[in-house]
């Protein structure tokens, strides 16, 4: 078991000519991902890596059915390929930076109303390992086991799946739900899944300042989550008022400071590390990863 | 981005919505003839200045100064050498003064959690809009609603539970659909009215414009480039041309990384030895050695450094085409501080025996690379 992708998830690229496209539609494919039709306006009749390439999703559909669309067309065109896989029935993975939030609202808006995933904007993808990776992730460096990880940063994520798969924590799937002001899929959706999700013994959820997903999520995790969940925020160091690199990481007023992050999920339970290489060890004091049982 | 009042003065008169009358210079001759034009029926009329500063609270910071005629020049001449919550005042509104009945607030903003644009609306404006929201939550009306029409049947019943004596329900409606209009017409995060006034006419007058443009929507919005930019210091400037995420900071460890979150992390990190980062400088992915060089040259601009910590996790970022950059630039350049490296992931083994081998001190973990530059900082 695993959320959201796994070994029969089809998927296209939007995309798929550019330079990113190109590059990472190879990647995903050395993976294991099942990539079975690219799509760029105009260049319907190419082929990338083998894939066969349409002018629009609605014919790539025909060719072959697919679950996902993995979106590397640039920013100014990208909510036009995004309504596009919706309007098709396709659950999205948005890798593009930049796309204005008037354009992710109405995404969002769409999707749910179609009952549609989106992961994303802005975000290194979602990879079930051993099984299937949408997305940019570096993918040798995960391994398959029972951690279930949330992000909202792409190297940060690499960073701690890194020190994780070292001390042999595997993961389950980990989900990069990506670093704009608004998102597809947030924290709550995603560890809804990770709860239900037999597999997952355990949850990271990964964070930075700015907004108030951090504290939404607390109070979910309070109420709902009964598998231990271990945090991460970055940004204690930044100031007010300025974007730290991420549209979303912006301290504004008093409202999504790292200090109102920390003591909201420490009050639902949540164990925080101060260190990305910390995390092995907190988990250690839940869940050994020999035995895939939980301590105490 | 922040405009300025005046701009979106500029914007709610483009969006037919009533301000008062205004006159934006520098220059207080100017400014005075056209004030004393605006009084030719009434000598004793008075006025507001108003420093012309991107960001709130300007009211609290004395940015907004009562003004009669008589003593118009002494007191535009002193707000324009003030400072507002370090911001330089380089224009100031002069804008008549309305004959207050009521005092409304109107906003529209972006609801992170919901994903979907909410309208706020209080009978008690003029005063900071938090504070309404934590005295007495039911005098904040919350709706939300998506692009595809404005939600007047919600909006009026909401209203209900309001005092909306001084003025008319349907004109307020009018003011908050073309409010809605402004907001996705210019791509907002934020377009709020702070007051908007009922003068003693029952007319609704928008008296002061906050507005946040989306920067990531600038592709259809060329007129706001330079707006943009405006904010930014000379390396932020430097940095934004050659597509690097750099953020100016206080401190003297000037800091490079790739990955917002990543930074952020460093920065932190940084912070907890002790240490104090000079700066935010994202790479990016997949950044090459000129990229890298680019990033050296702009950090390294900043005075009373005292070292540099360059932290890389490489993903689709190589290590080698890092230090390859680094290498090249430090040939180049005698830095004269001290400057550690950690970095890890693809190609490490090459970056890092290309580092070491001309010398720079390189780990591929980051709490030993911290603890290095904390040691070699303390000494």
């Amino acid at each position: 078991m695993s959320i959201i992708v796994d070994d029969k998830t089809k998927v296209i690229v939007q995309g798929i000519t550019g330079e990113q496209g190109k590059f990472h539609t190879g990647l995903m494919m050395e993976y294991g991902t099942k990539i079975v039709s690219g799509v760029t306006p105009g260049k319907g009749g190419q082929s990338v890596n083998g894939v066969p390439v349409f002018n629009s999703v609605s014919e790539s559909l025909k060719f072959s059915p697919a679950d996902f669309s993995a979106i590397f067309v640039p920013a100014p065109k990208a909510l036009g390929a995004a309504m596009e896989s919706l309007d098709a029935g396709l659950n999205l993975v948005i890798i593009t930076e930049h796309i204005p939030v008037r354009d992710t609202m109405a995404i969002v808006a769409k999707a749910k109303s179609k009952g549609l995933i989106v992961i994303g904007p802005n975000c290194p993808g979602v990879i079930t390992p051993g099984e299937c990776k949408i997305g940019i992730m570096p993918g040798h460096i995960f391994t398959r086991g029972n951690v279930g990880i949330v992000s909202r940063s792409g190297t940060l994520t690499y960073e701690i799946v890194d020190n994780l798969s070292k001390n042999n924590f595997g993961q389950s799937t980990v989900v990069g739900i990506g670093g704009d002001f608004i998102n597809g899929i947030n924290y709550i959706e995603t560890l809804e899944k990770f709860q239900r999700d037999e597999e997952t013994k355990i949850i990271v959820l990964i964070g930075e300042i700015g907004g108030e997903a951090e504290e939404r999520a607390a109070e979910y995790i309070k109420n709902n989550v009964t598998k231990p969940v271990v945090a991460y925020i970055a940004g204690r160091a930044a100031p007010e008022g300025k974007t730290m690199g991420h549209a979303g990481a912006i301290i504004s007023g008093s409202s999504g400071s790292y200090d109102s992050k920390v003591s909201v999920l420490k009050s639902a339970g949540v164990e925080v590390v101060d260190f990305p290489w910390e995390m092995a060890k907190a988990l250690e004091k839940f869940f050994l990863p020999q035995n895939f049982g939980i301590r105490n | 981005m922040n405009l300025k009042e005046h701009e979106g003065r500029a914007l709610f008169i483009r969006y037919g919505m009533a301000v008062p009358d205004g006159f934006v210079s520098a220059d207080s001759t100017a400014a005075l003839e056209w004030a004393r034009k605006n009084s030719a029926d009434d000598h004793g009329r008075t006025y507001l200045l108003k420093a012309q500063v991107a960001g709130g609270k300007r009211g609290k910071s004395g940015g907004v100064v009562k003004t009669a005629l008589d003593d118009f020049d002494k007191n535009f001449s002193e707000l324009l050498k003030k400072d507002i919550n370090g911001h330089h005042v380089d224009e100031i509104l002069t804008a008549e003064r309305i004959d207050i009945n009521r005092e409304l607030f109107l906003s529209i903003t972006v609801d992170r959690f919901s994903r979907r644009p909410l309208m706020l609306f209080s009978e008690s404006g003029g005063v900071d809009i938090e504070d309404v929201a934590k005295k007495n939550a039911n005098m904040l009306v919350k709706t939300v609603f998506t692009e595809d029409s404005f939600p007047e049947k919600e909006f009026r019943e909401s209203l209900e539970r309001q005092i909306t004596e001084g003025f008319n329900v349907n004109d307020l409606i009018d003011v908050a659909k073309k409010l809605y209009a402004l907001f996705f017409g210019e791509d907002c995060i934020l377009a709020e009215i702070n007051p908007l006034i009922a003068d003693t006419a029952g007319r609704l007058i928008s008296a002061d414009a906050k507005i946040t443009i989306d920067d990531a929507a600038i592709f259809r919005h060329e007129e706001y480039i330079d707006i943009s930019v405006r904010e930014f210091s000379e390396q932020e400037k430097n940095a934004h041309e050659h597509g690097l995420s750099y953020v100016e900071l206080d401190g003297d460890l000037a800091i490079i990384g790739n990955g917002a979150g990543l930074v952020m992390s460093t920065l932190d990190a940084a912070k907890q030895y002790g240490l104090n980062p000079a700066n935010f400088c994202d790479v990016g992915g997949g950044a090459s050695s000129l990229m890298v060089e680019e990033a050296l040259k702009i950090v390294l601009s900043k005075k009373r450094l005292r070292g540099i910590f360059i932290n890389i996790y490489g993903g689709i970022t190589r290590c080698d085409e890092v230090a390859e950059g680094l290498v090249s630039y430090l040939k180049k350049t005698e830095i004269g501080i001290p400057i550690v490296v950690r970095m890890t992931g693809t190609n490490e083994k090459e970056g890092l025996e290309l580092l070491n081998k001309n010398n720079v001190h390189a780990f591929d973990s980051f709490q030993k690379a911290v603890e290095e530059i904390s040691a070699r900082l303390a000494q």
